[in-house]
């Protein structure tokens, strides 16, 4: 799939091209919203926000500068963060306890799905309590195909520093749930 | 513990939802692209813009001359 050249028609207002990037990074972005900690409702807007933007200007887009999935993340990045510093737009993650899990759900789980269920909460409300900042950046690092330096594009900062941030974000993580264990 | 880290931010926590592609390239169609602005002077066009004022300045400053020499003249 050649990107590039659909950017370049979706800046000629080939909406057919850019409903091909669309097709071609939607998951990417989905996937990293949700890690960043937005709901799907929440997501879902920033996504098409995200999306709307690159249609209205992708004749700005500049391939020296970077990939086209590294521009559309760095849109989505800023949109997200905005929308997370706005009033009533942080998503508040409230730990699940075993019994909330026990009756919310229809039929009995078998205690090794509930234990994973119950992990994935309090790995959620940790990441909740990092900031908007380093927990963007925890998700890019997940985003496939994205190097370091891609990473450090998205996040306007330079490789070192985002190798360093990185680190520290995975230890401040380590740190809430062990902090959370005991 | 690092193992769960992985393992869950590796995980796809959301997925778009169905039709959102097709909803979004519709909902594009509706929306106009902004006009590219048009852009600036380039470094050649202030300069032929520069060289065509001289030549105009110093035509006119012929005009001026020679109706001075023939004024005197008469």
């Amino acid at each position: 799939m050649d990107c590039d050249a659909d950017i370049g028609a979706t800046a000629g207002g080939d909406h057919l091209a850019f409903g091909r990037i669309v097709v071609a990074h939607q998951d990417r972005i989905f996937a990293y919203l949700g890690r960043m900690g937005l709901d799907s409702a929440m997501a879902e807007d920033v996504a098409q926000e995200t999306f709307l933007r690159v249609w209205r200007h992708a004749g700005k887009y500049d391939s020296r500068l970077g990939s086209l999935t590294t521009w559309i993340l760095t849109i989505a990045r800023n949109m997200a963060l905005t929308r997370l510093s706005q009033p009533g737009g942080r998503r508040v993650e409230t730990p699940v306890s075993a019994e909330t899990l026990e009756i919310a759900s229809d039929a009995p789980l078998p205690d090794e799905q509930l234990v994973a269920r119950q992990r994935e909460h309090r790995l959620q409300a940790a990441l909740a309590c990092l900031g908007a900042a380093d927990r963007s950046l925890l998700s890019s690092s997940y985003v496939d195909g994205l190097d370091l330096a891609a990473i450090a594009t998205i996040e306007g900062c330079s490789i070192g520093a985002a190798k360093v941030r990185l680190h520290r974000a995975r230890q401040r993580l380590r740190q809430i749930l062990e902090a959370d264990n005991e | 513990m690092n193992d769960d880290i992985d393992t869950w931010l590796a995980a796809k926590p959301l997925a778009a939802p169905p039709g959102f592609a097709a909803r979004l390239t519709a909902l594009a169609q509706a929306t106009p692209q902004p006009r590219q602005p048009s852009r600036g002077f380039g470094a050649w066009q202030w300069a032929s813009l520069g060289a065509g004022a001289c030549f105009g300045a110093s035509r006119l400053c012929e005009f001026v001359l020679v109706a001075f020499v023939a004024a005197g003249a008469h």
